[in-house]
């Protein structure tokens, strides 16, 4: 029933609205309103687009917490890492590779197990008809990468051409920036671009969920497994206790109906407690690169 | 002129309908010919209007990403703007830098970034507006991209327009469909309405071509179409004629009887004169034989005056009976007869 729901957010925005016009301070405005809202922020790693699994994993951990959530997203994954290193939002879904790069700053909430692990694997996509068996046959490509401040979709394809003495500006005939998984398979699909750099388990789930868009690529090459983008939190925050209810929350959830059903929403069958060793990987990419960068 | 003779030989009710014909079909022609220019028209600036709001919302999305040479963004943009309920969308539209090599396009697959646009593409885009092409059922039209007056790049698009041509062709084709009925319909109607015009001369034809033979009879009254005055007033004049003519025959066959009995009086006349005058004689020499009779020379003189007197009256009876026997009547004129 559309009509209670939209009363209700009226009535919301009324009691927000006669706030702001008592010019009550901040910080009582938020003791009115009950705990203080988490800003939970999320890189476009996965399907951003899907407001139906946004709704349920805001109701999860508002439920979980007990605070409402508010969930930051932005376009770019430096965007949101910006957000959280400068303690403007209370935790984010970051990628493994922004984490390793400011883990100084930042502090492990869990990290997601897909498969049972809490890996992924980044993949090198091309054109389902193309009978390349070898990266260096892409040589001359226009390349579609996700993100710069992507561990699957830009740091493990730079990395590669690192060891193999390659630079990507010369390898490739043109480069571009997607900001999206789903897009580098769009890219690639579509003969945009004849390759892409993407983050494995993105494309497996949407070859779950979008055959036909998948069905025009083809994985080139499958990386090692990597730590998967993990929760994170900003040193300023972290011990807090609505980050420490976050943290549970996110840990607790395969325990409870509502956090399962976010679960086979995002196809990941838990949240692993924090473990450094795991992006030990993308680490020492990033270490190789470092001055390159 | 000798050309139409053929046609000033076909018969009345031919003709007509057929000049109704002929001028239904140049009317339509010249009616179908308006309507198509002004649907060719409207269509034109239909298209215009479409292709240049296209044009200027994707120059407005993509001139930061053109600047950048983004191709991805580009592409992502033209995949967004992509109208899906009008019926004249655009099927391919390329977005080239300002050195023309492809930046993105909604086509990758056939117009590869980075790769410069083949000629024989760049032919369809010759005109300022929409250029149209009639054969491929499609409409061409480009755009500069700029960024603080400089050329940064150009944008073509490429539209379907066969619902369009598809909107022509049934105009025409109703347009064909009702100018036929429609003549076919009046030819008819010229037809009929020419027979039924043209009925009352072919009855005064008739009657006219029985007088010719035979004895002109009037038209009956029966016959006249009673609704066309013209037509009543002609029939109306040839019965009169009729009449006439029937009325001076009847005068001259009395006139003629009357001559013969006036002859025949003149005759017995003459003959009554001829026979009347021995008789006064004969009567006298008859009345001297009653009172003298027994004198012989009275006798023999009396019936020798008896006998020429007798002679005479039968010699008139018989030139009355030569001249007027039936055979005689009936013989070809003689010089004999001249010379009487």
């Amino acid at each position: 029933m559309p009509r209670p729901a939209a009363m209700r957010l009226t009535r919301r925005r009324l009691l927000a609205a006669i706030g702001g016009g008592l010019a009550i301070p901040a910080y009582n405005r938020r003791s009115l309103a009950g705990a203080q809202p988490i800003r939970f922020g999320l890189t476009p790693v996965f399907l951003l687009n899907d407001l139906e699994l946004l709704d349920a994993l805001r109701g999860y951990l508002g439920r979980a917490t007990g605070h409402e959530i508010e969930l930051v997203r932005r376009r770019t994954y430096q965007e949101v890492t910006a957000l959280l290193v400068s303690g403007q939002i209370d935790a984010a879904w970051i990628c493994g590779y922004p984490y390793v790069r400011y883990k100084s700053q930042l502090e492990l909430l869990a990290i997601p197990e897909w498969l049972g692990r809490p890996y992924y694997q980044s993949y090198l996509i091309v054109d389902s008809n193309r009978s390349a068996r070898h990266f260096t046959e892409l040589r001359g490509d226009i390349h579609a990468f996700s993100d710069p401040d992507s561990n699957s979709g830009f740091l493990v394809t730079r990395h590669l051409l690192f060891e193999n003495a390659l630079e990507p500006e010369s390898f490739f005939r043109k480069t571009m920036f997607t900001y999206a998984h789903r897009n580098v398979i769009r890219a690639v699909a579509s003969g945009l671009a004849q390759s892409g750099s993407v983050d494995g388990y993105v494309w497996e789930v949407v070859r779950e969920t979008e055959p036909e868009l998948v069905a025009g690529t083809a994985p080139l090459r499958k990386s090692e497994w990597l730590g998967f983008p993990p929760i994170c939190t900003s040193k300023m925050h972290a011990g807090t206790d609505s980050i420490r209810k976050l943290g549970d929350a996110v840990l607790s959830m395969k325990e409870s109906l509502d956090g399962q059903s976010v679960l086979a929403m995002l196809r990941l069958s838990g949240f692993a407690p924090a473990d450094d060793t795991v992006f030990d990987g993308i680490a020492a990419k990033y270490n190789d690169l470092r001055t390159l960068l | 002129m000798t050309g139409f003779g053929w046609f000033y030989r076909l018969p009345l009710t031919v003709r007509v309908p057929l000049f109704v014909v002929a001028l239904m079909v140049a009317v339509s022609v010249a009616i179908s010919e308006r309507v198509l220019d002004r649907l060719s028209d409207t269509r034109e600036a239909y298209l215009q209007g479409l292709a240049a709001t296209y044009l200027d919302s994707v120059v407005a999305s993509i001139t930061a990403s053109v600047l950048r040479e983004d191709s991805w963004e580009i592409f992502d943009t033209l995949e967004q703007m992509r109208p899906t309920n009008s019926g004249i969308a655009p099927i391919v539209t390329v977005v080239a830098g300002k050195d023309g090599t492809v930046l993105a396009s909604n086509d990758p697959v056939r117009h590869q970034t980075l790769a410069p646009l083949p000629e024989s593409f760049l032919l369809n885009f010759t005109g300022s507006g929409v250029v149209i092409g009639e054969e491929t059922g499609e409409g061409y039209a480009s755009r500069d991209i700029r960024y603080q007056h400089q050329l940064i790049g150009r944008i073509y698009a490429v539209f379907d327009i066969s619902l369009l041509t598809r909107e022509r062709r049934q105009v025409l084709v109703a347009l064909v469909v009702t100018n036929a009925a429609l003549t076919i319909l009046l030819g008819f109607i010229g037809f009929f309405a020419v027979r039924a015009m043209i009925r009352p001369m072919q009855l005064l034809e008739t009657h006219m071509s029985e007088a010719a033979s035979g004895p002109a009879t009037p038209i009956p009254e029966v016959d006249m179409p009673k609704s066309n005055r013209e037509v009543m007033r002609m029939l109306k004049a040839y019965n009169a004629l009729v009449h006439a003519v029937e009325e001076r025959k009847s005068l001259a066959s009395r006139l003629a009887q009357e001559e013969k009995l006036a002859s025949l009086g003149r005759l017995a006349a003459g003959m009554a004169h001829e026979i009347n005058n021995p008789l006064g004689g004969l009567m006298n020499v008859v009345d001297t034989l009653r009172k003298h009779g027994e004198s012989e020379s009275v006798r023999a003189r009396s019936v020798a005056i008896l006998q020429r007197g007798l002679q005479g009256i039968r010699d008139v009876v018989q030139a009355a009976l030569a001249e007027n026997r039936p055979e005689r009547l009936e013989r070809p004129l003689s010089v004999s007869d001249l010379e009487e």
